[in-house]
């Protein structure tokens, strides 16, 4: 069980904490509450520390034309633009495709130029009937004639 | 992280999330509750307002740009602050230093003469318990008093242990409350 707080205390606890109760740790504030209630010594003291507080607190700066500087700012510089217009990350899908395409290229030149995959055109087929016939028509030849 | 039951405002972590996706209204919000403190403290380091301006439009515009990238290891007010102190250092270690006692603490043309008069009487109470004190440590304790930071974050932002901090704002405040004694006895009681 704890005492309850004197005016002494208190005393010593504005000057370390200042007069804004909401700032005090809160068992502390609750005790001085308490004190506050029942002790008019301890209501001028904190009267006392909230003129001096007062006089001493420099005003806020008016910082309305500021802030609408910032915001103009801001808005220049196009954060909201670029997270909406960019709905996606292009380097993670285009560049596997691209290197895929270029793979693609690569083989197929490759392929033509040794000789792996040849002319359907040229290619001779054999006895086979059938592709003798399909080859004079892709070529447009006739043998009818 | 997300948004806080009893109010229904979203968290700094949510506003984050947000603008990594190109919230503007989020981003407007984080400045509603940031980018007062962030001017004050790069004019706080700089002693220059056109120059904190600056500096805190640039840092902002980093959360913006950046905030995808952000990962919520810390506060993102701390994060915002050390921004901004490494901005607001960058530009003094460019531009001629200026000792701290030498930047005066801005005027308001508007104030009631008597209060700036007193107010004035506490900035000079103000230094004299500082005097002596390495810059970082009045810097922190000026955060804390004049322009309204957290011990927590003031101690984050300056690398000043809290514990260190704590005992720096018990000695300004009991001499701030000694000169305002001096200065106006009838008003003390």
């Amino acid at each position: 069980m704890t005492r309850p707080m004197t005016d002494k205390h208190f005393a010593e606890l504005l000057d370390r904490l200042g007069p804004d109760l909401e700032t005090w740790p809160p068992v502390l504030a609750i005790e001085a509450r308490g004190l506050l209630a029942t002790s008019s010594a301890a209501r001028i003291l904190l009267a006392e520390a909230q003129r001096l507080d007062t006089l001493v607190r420099r005003p806020a700066p008016d910082v309305a034309d500021l802030k609408a500087r910032i915001l103009a700012a801001a808005r220049a510089t196009g954060q909201t633009i670029r997270d909406t217009v960019v709905p996606f990350r292009p380097r993670r899908f285009l560049a596997p495709a691209a290197f895929a395409l270029a793979a693609s290229l690569l083989i197929g030149v490759f392929a033509g130029w040794s000789g792996l995959i040849g002319d359907p055109l040229t290619t001779y087929a054999g006895d086979d009937a059938a592709s003798l016939e399909l080859q004079a028509l892709t070529a447009g030849d006739s043998y009818d004639s | 992280m997300g948004i806080s039951p009893a109010t229904s405002v979203p968290d700094d972590d949510l506003l984050m999330a947000r603008i990594a996706g190109g919230d503007e209204a989020a981003f407007a919000l984080l400045m509603d509750r940031h980018l007062s403190r962030a001017v004050a403290l790069a004019q706080r380091v700089t002693g220059s307002r056109a120059i904190a301006d600056e500096i805190a439009q640039e840092a902002f515009l980093r959360v913006w740009t950046r905030a995808a990238a952000w990962q919520p290891t810390a506060r993102v007010s701390t994060w915002l602050w050390r921004i901004v102190m490494n901005l607001a250092l960058d530009h003094m270690r460019k531009a001629r230093p200026t000792p701290l006692d030498d930047i005066p603490e801005p005027v308001d043309p508007g104030e009631d003469p008597e209060m700036a008069t007193e107010r004035a009487a506490l900035a000079r109470a103000l230094d004299a318990a500082l005097g002596g004190l390495p810059e970082r440590q009045s810097r922190a304790v000026r955060l804390c008093l004049v322009d309204g930071f957290s011990q927590a974050e003031a101690a984050a932002v300056l690398e000043v242990s809290e514990g260190a901090l704590e005992s720096l704002l018990v000695r300004a405040r009991r001499a701030l409350r000694a000169s305002l004694a001096d200065y106006a006895p009838a008003e003390a009681g």
